[in-house]
């Protein structure tokens, strides 16, 4: 039975090592900034999720694991909000984009990829 | 504390993400805008949080589970006030 906790485990900490891993080669290999942010945003969540969870099981007491779940919900909200806040922010400062990329006018920009008076030019 | 398979997975994955973490400086170092440099900082994040854990577990310190709770939200506001300094232009 502990081996077999062990395993279960292992497993758990090496499915979310992968997770990581593959969200990292989505990070440099993909080719514009919402495919990164989509690739990273996703796999990042759930790899944190799976090895918190593994780690959840190895503490001691429970004052430990109440501090693990605060850390992982308070990582399951920020994460998504944070790659909300990038992809709008990469829309307004109007990005560059892969060419089969296609988007709906989200926010009424009067001067795309300037400031909201339009005399600054706030790309890098 | 005694060696078990565990203990080693532990380990690799630790090293695993700090593997990780260099290989999102990549992005980090030449991404071509801004937004690239906020996501590869974001990765980064992730990872310290999960590293921070991982020692605290392997050491039997679990003080450490505080400083990663902080690191959490100073890590989130910080990205925040970047993002909202990239699109407007100024903080207030």
């Amino acid at each position: 039975m502990k081996l077999l906790m062990e395993l279960v485990v292992c497993f758990l900490l090496w499915s979310g090592m992968f997770f990581l891993f593959v969200g990292t080669l989505g990070l440099i290999r993909l080719p514009d900034i919402y495919t990164r942010m989509h690739a990273t945003s996703k796999c990042d969540t759930l790899g944190t999720g799976l090895i918190l969870l593994a780690l959840m099981t190895q503490v001691g007491g429970y004052n430990e694991v109440v501090k693990l779940v605060m850390i992982g919900a308070f990582i399951w909200t920020i994460n998504p909000l944070v790659t909300h806040a990038i992809g709008s922010t990469a829309y307004i400062r109007g990005e560059d984009h892969t060419a089969e990329t296609f988007f709906k006018d989200c926010y009424d920009l009067p001067y795309p990829g300037k400031d909201v008076t339009g005399k600054e030019d706030i790309r890098a | 504390m005694e060696r078990t398979i565990v203990t080693f997975s532990l380990e690799a994955v630790f090293l695993g993400l700090v593997i990780l973490s260099f290989m999102s400086l990549y992005r980090i170092i030449w991404g071509p805008h801004a937004s690239d440099r906020i996501v590869g900082t974001n990765v980064v994040m992730t990872n310290v949080i999960l590293a921070i854990i991982i020692l605290a577990h392997l050491f039997h310190n679990y003080t450490y589970l505080d400083v990663a709770f902080v690191y959490t939200l100073s890590a989130f506001v910080g990205s925040l006030c970047v993002l909202k300094s990239l699109s407007k232009g100024r903080l207030s």
